[in-house]
């Protein structure tokens, strides 16, 4: 089994969990991402499959918040392996997306896939949002390069 | 006798509808959002269709270029599975009915 571990910098990482726990909470209760149902199907249909994609990501986003319990707190190390591979990215994507809708919705969506925001025009909020955005994009470039997750390249 | 030929006329009527049923193609499209990185969407191309990384990188390109991409076409049970599957991973996924079949 693969595994890697990634050395981080509490002094920058724990400022940023202080922001995203209570983001991760309400991704407990509410989907990142609202999804759109063919016409025809009954409420009911889409009551279960909001629920079954709501229980997932719930899971995924309480796991990964649990890679920065007791280890990160003693030595600033998360690890993360083949199994754990696929939550930490999924919870990764989810977060990514509710700080964009919450905090970085003004920014252009071309502005953003580059990387060309004025961070210093931003609120204390949404930089707090954007670095955190950006430090869930190198989590998940980490994970990618090195586990392999769709099965090497 | 009069019940039997009714059942008669009814009963093909029936039948072709749910042929029709069974023929409908759907189609699983992924639509762009300017949150999701390039990599990480070819890997749960890959990982969900089993699709090599040229495959899932057209595919992908697709998405990013024109806004969405046709990912799996066929019954709307597996389309549905697989909607789902995606959605899951956090990709904007719709199912449409394939007009053209």
């Amino acid at each position: 089994m693969k595994r890697i571990e990634i050395k981080l910098s509490q002094q920058v990482v724990s400022p940023l969990l202080d922001f995203l726990k209570p983001v991760v909470r309400e991704l407990g209760s509410s989907l990142a991402l609202d999804p759109v149902f063919p016409e025809g199907e009954d409420s009911s249909f889409e009551e279960t499959w909001r629920g079954d994609l709501l229980a997932s990501q719930s899971g995924d986003v309480s796991s990964f918040l649990e890679l920065f319990d007791r280890e990160f707190v003693e030595d600033g190390t998360i690890r993360i392996d083949d199994d754990s591979a696929d939550f930490v990215l999924r919870a990764a994507a989810a977060i990514r997306l509710h700080l964009r809708a919450r905090w970085l919705r003004d920014v252009p969506g071309e502005i953003l896939e580059k990387g060309e925001l004025a961070y210093d025009s931003l609120s204390p909020d949404s930089r707090q949002a954007y670095a955190s955005y950006l430090f869930l994009a190198t989590i998940q470039e980490i994970v990618i390069q090195h586990l392999e997750p769709a099965g090497g390249r | 006798m009069k019940m039997g030929s009714s059942s008669t006329k009814t009963t093909p009527v029936e039948q072709t509808d749910t042929l029709h049923g069974l023929a409908d193609v759907w189609k699983v499209i992924v639509l762009n959002d300017p949150v999701n990185l390039m990599s990480y969407v070819v890997m749960v191309f890959r990982k969900v269709f089993g699709y090599g990384e040229d495959k899932a990188r057209k595919h992908m390109l697709e998405v990013h270029e024109q806004g969405r991409s046709v990912l799996w076409a066929g019954p709307r049970e597996r389309a549905e599975a697989y909607a789902f599957t995606l959605q899951n991973w956090q990709l904007t996924t719709v199912l449409e009915k394939d007009e053209t079949n």
